[in-house]
């Protein structure tokens, strides 16, 4: 199937949350403000992030009820181990996003037997997206992010969709796209490869 | 581990995701601990996750704020992770508890400056397999507690990935658990310690490396939850047996509390 997006060149480095140094030195010092106590450091912090990190939960939970109590945890865990984020090992909002997707992750596989997961994943129609794009640069950033899903494979991108957002472990996205095991593996590592290498060079 | 090198490598992807498992996940972080090459690319997928979500964004409801806010301000933060090359630990943090954060920051201090103690409430030990919390900064964050050094974590992974690397634990059953990780090419060991009993703010562990009749101090230490993962000093190759006890402050030249723990070593 062909990419929804055509592809087009990084002609420029545009930037986001995720990508932008300076945003990340600012999040950076807001979070060291926070572990030394500095609520309203904390809470700039949430503002800087919290669409990113509600919208992936809702994502993976889909009850927003639920999305916003994992979120809340996720934040609770943000503030007390503020002063164990290490900026050597990525982005503040990395970090966070990390925290958030394996919270929501434990909470989609405890609630498995209870839920219909056969829905289908919203990621397949990227233009469909909701978007807060209140900011130029956020709307840039998905912008690029999307040309960069539209670099994958069909099966790569819904491997990465499957598992990310669905929640699936790579054995359980073997069976829904009927691929060999050792294959899904193999799906999820080289489609991420590619997104890296394609956010790498844009910005070099 | 049953699963071929090959493949745990291309687990790289899955773990990102969180596309694995728990028991695929604490083999891997495992696996994680010995390999430069995963971890390095761990990493390096984990900025390309980080981006996704850009496409997704979502004003949360605006309750969800004022919740957060009013929820933190009941939860204090944790202290750092003491560093060696860090600057000194800051002030304390809450004027309400200063007195505690003084002593807790002396005592890291105290623990930097003359002892390396690393990965401590993060590292499990099993029978058979011994799990690192060392490398995923949400592993720290989930289990709350771990004192990690740079210095000394590059020495345990070097440990952890020397050929000759052998594992002694002590003989199973109750108290405190020991396992000895000793490389002879390399001239170092590392001990890993749970179920330690909670001590007097004027005691510590110390570790004992006893060859003959002999002991020799290899280090003084403390507990995170009743874990502690540590370096040996001096030489532990001669060693025979490791032991632990408790002694005061600072450390005995000879043990004079009861061993709590021992872990026979000889090759």
């Amino acid at each position: 199937m062909a990419p929804h997006l055509t592809p087009v060149p990084a002609e420029r480095s545009s930037s986001g949350t995720g990508s932008d140094p300076d945003e990340q030195g600012r999040l950076a010092a807001l979070l060291r403000r926070s572990a030394r106590g500095d609520e309203a450091a904390f809470a700039q912090v949430y503002d800087a992030t919290s669409a990113q990190v509600y919208g992936l939960v809702l994502r993976v939970v889909r009850d927003p009820a639920q999305a916003a109590e994992v979120a809340q945890e996720c934040y609770l865990q943000v503030w007390q181990n503020a002063s164990r984020f290490d900026s050597s090992r990525g982005s503040v909002i990395g970090w966070i996003l990390t925290l958030a997707h394996r919270r929501a992750v434990d909470r989609v596989r405890s609630a498995q037997s209870a839920t219909d997961r056969d829905q289908k994943f919203a990621l397949r129609e990227p233009r469909e997206e909701i978007d807060t794009g209140d900011v130029v640069v956020e709307r840039m950033e998905a912008e690029r992010v999307r040309r960069a899903l539209g670099k994958l494979t069909e099966v790569q991108r819904q491997a990465i969709e499957l598992a990310y957002l669905g929640g699936y472990t790579h054995t359980e996205v073997a069976g829904l796209l009927d691929i060999p095991l050792g294959t899904a593996k193999t799906r999820l590592r080289d489609g991420l490869i590619r997104l890296r290498d394609f956010f790498e060079g844009g910005e070099r | 581990m049953t699963v071929e090198p090959e493949s745990v490598h291309a687990l790289t992807g899955a773990y990102v995701l969180d596309a694995v498992d728990d028991d695929e996940r604490e083999a891997f972080e495992q696996h994680l601990a010995v390999c430069n090459d995963c971890r390095e690319e761990v990493l390096s997928l984990r900025s390309a996750v980080a981006r996704m979500p850009a496409v997704s964004a979502v004003a949360p409801p605006p309750e969800l704020r004022a919740n957060i806010l009013s929820a933190i301000a009941a939860v204090r933060p944790l202290p750092p992770l003491p560093e060696e090359d860090a600057p000194p630990p800051a002030a304390p943090i809450e004027p309400s508890s200063g007195r505690h954060d003084e002593l807790a920051a002396r005592r890291a201090n105290r623990r930097a400056s003359r002892w390396r103690l690393v990965a401590a409430a993060a590292a499990v030990v099993a029978l058979g397999g011994v799990s690192w919390g060392l490398l995923a900064p949400e592993d720290l964050g989930g289990r709350e507690i771990g004192v990690i050094e740079r210095e000394s974590d590059v020495q345990l992974a070097e440990l952890m990935s020397a050929p000759d690397l052998q594992v002694y634990t002590s003989a199973a059953g109750e108290g405190v658990q020991g396992t000895v990780l000793r490389s002879d090419s390399l001239g170092t060991a590392a001990m890993l310690l749970q179920d330690l009993p909670e001590v007097g703010d004027d005691q510590e562990f110390q570790a004992w490396n006893i060859v003959g009749e002999t002991p020799e101090s290899a280090g003084v230490f403390s507990a995170a939850d009743g874990t502690a993962t540590v370096l040996l000093e001096g030489d532990v190759t001669d060693a025979e047996v490791i032991a632990v006890t408790v002694e005061p402050v600072g450390g005995s030249d000879q043990p004079t509390g009861d061993i709590l723990v021992q872990v026979p070593v000889s090759s």
